[in-house]
């Protein structure tokens, strides 16, 4: 997938992490040094309190192929995947209406957002089973509440950096307001989107987990509970492990090439 | 027929005010170009014709039109290029075309736009990206973008002026052949005197801000101009036009 990006778009193949020897042996070698840590540590502790790495990677491997687990997680997948596209609807919707209608931006910029940002998850989790009881719609809910602000951040400031010279070359061929939108707005907005939706997906995560948790009877954040409740430290630390996959490979094969052929946007 | 007209024209940007009473009219088919100090609202007046600001007094008409509405008659070649960097130099070109009529055929927009780079001398950076172009390159490619619409009026705001000298004679060519074979009608805003002389058919000289004309200069000369040549008309041309050029730092008017 990542080749696939590179090539079509013809995004360059640095990567951001220092890779001489030295930094290899520091980044790859703290990591192996970890596991075998883990390891050892495991043969001397209860499994439940810290399980052995290899039942952990095996469960974690189940949670991604056996049908009964794998429901769990892509149910999470789906969940957090719906919550940032939703996110990014509204978020740019309410960027629009702000942008259109000067009189809106306070409530929008000065009131709305600042609230967005600084109610906590566990608030909207708890108020959302109020409201929706135990259900994805639940999940759904507090994903979007918590990301809404990051989008609304990151598209407002795409708007206020919008080029006026390009945007007026543009005007200078039309004044449709939808072709313009279509190949001059959003063309000069694909980094700030692409920077939403990268933020987005790994805040997404964090906040599936707490929904989850108490809002669904399914996800990655139910089993969590469910390991909790039965003291199942094994699944526990399979799903965490299952999330900093989904994490690391969206990131690094789908969004890091994406932002650096968005680069060509800048 | 009178293509542009400004009549009594008074423009205001941000507090300051740029035109006081402008007027001249731009006949179809013609070159017309505005010189004048920096700064005294030459590309105002452009973009005045070009819909983009309005002004506070008078009245500007294309083609007998509001400028509200008569954006589609014409195409404006900016002092900057203004280009779209994420598409390549031919989907520059295909952009203009997009963005004014998307109706027409891909096959057209293709024709037209591979034509105009072949016209500018960019046949060969088409599937460049606009980066990998010098910056004399990057204003043939807005120039190509702008005439691939085909426009009744093309406003030039400095448009030939980081040209290499063969460069420059061939759009200046180009420039001279929309006019008189394609009855195009060009507002050139220029710094260069020669560029003036060799392709305007009337020359306003602006004053210094609130600008008004100052001076105006009906060039009868035939094409193509040399404007080397031991021809006295020529150097009396140029005479004047840098007397008046030099009396444009104030605001009295006189017709050449």
């Amino acid at each position: 997938m990542r080749w696939f990006w590179v090539k079509k778009f013809g995004g360059s193949e640095n990567v951001p992490h220092n890779s001489s020897w030295a930094g290899r042996i520091l980044g790859d070698g703290i990591v192996i040094a970890l596991l075998v840590a883990w390891y050892l540590a495991a043969l001397r502790t209860p499994e439940y309190v810290l399980p052995n790495p290899t039942d952990t990677l095996a469960m974690t491997l189940r949670l991604f192929v056996d049908p009964a687990l794998a429901t769990h997680t892509y149910l999470s997948l789906a969940r957090v995947l719906a919550a940032v596209i939703l996110a990014l609807v509204i978020g740019a919707a309410l960027v629009t209406v702000s942008h259109v209608f000067p009189v809106t931006r306070l409530l929008i910029a000065g009131r709305l957002t600042p609230f967005l940002n600084a109610f906590p998850t566990l608030g909207w989790a708890m108020m959302a089973i109020f409201w929706f009881g135990i259900s994805t719609v639940s999940v759904i809910f507090v994903e979007v509440a918590i990301l809404l602000p990051f989008c609304i951040i990151n598209l407002s400031t795409g708007v206020r950096n919008l080029d006026y010279e390009t945007l007026e070359m543009g005007m200078s061929f039309t004044r449709s307001r939808t072709r313009l939108l279509k190949s001059i707005v959003i063309p000069l907005l694909f980094p700030y989107i692409l920077a939403a939706v990268r933020v987005c997906y790994g805040v997404a995560w964090k906040v599936a987990l707490i929904a989850e948790l108490f809002g669904a009877r399914g996800g990655l954040g139910y089993l969590l509970n469910v390991g909790r409740s039965q003291f199942d430290s094994v699944t526990i630390f399979a799903a965490v492990v299952a999330i900093v996959i989904l994490v690391f490979i969206v990131d690094r094969l789908i969004l890091q090439p994406m932002e650096r052929y968005a680069s060509r946007y800048r | 027929m009178t293509k542009v007209l400004f009549d009594g024209v008074s423009t205001v940007l941000d507090g300051v005010e740029v035109h006081r009473g402008l007027s001249f009219g731009v006949q179809s088919g013609k070159v017309v170009c505005l010189l004048g100090p920096s700064g005294c609202g030459k590309t105002t007046a452009l973009r005045l014709i070009a819909g983009l600001i309005s002004g506070q007094a008078g009245i500007v008409r294309v083609a007998g039109e509001e400028t509200s509405t008569a954006w589609h008659r014409l195409a404006m070649v900016f002092q900057s290029p203004r280009l779209t960097y994420w598409r390549t130099v031919l989907e520059n070109v295909l952009l203009g075309i997009e963005l004014r009529d998307p109706t027409i055929s891909k096959t057209e927009r293709l024709s037209r736009a591979t034509g105009w780079l072949l016209a500018v001398g960019l046949e060969a950076s088409r599937d460049k990206f606009p980066r990998a172009l010098s910056g004399g390159e990057q204003h043939r490619l807005s120039l190509a973008r702008a005439l691939a619409v085909d426009p009744e009026i093309l406003l030039m705001d400095e448009a030939f002026s980081d040209q290499d000298v063969v460069s420059r004679q061939r759009l200046w060519q180009l420039t001279l052949q929309l006019c008189q074979q394609k009855n195009r009608t060009i507002i050139l805003v220029t710094h260069d005197v020669e560029e003036a002389l060799y392709l305007a058919d009337t020359i306003h000289v602006l004053t210094e801000k609130p600008a008004t004309i100052h001076a105006t200069l009906d060039i009868t000369l035939p094409h193509p101009r040399n404007l080397e040549s031991a021809d006295s008309t020529v150097d009396s041309l140029r005479s004047m036009l840098h007397t008046a050029l030099k009396g444009s730092h104030g605001n009295s008017s006189e017709r050449i």
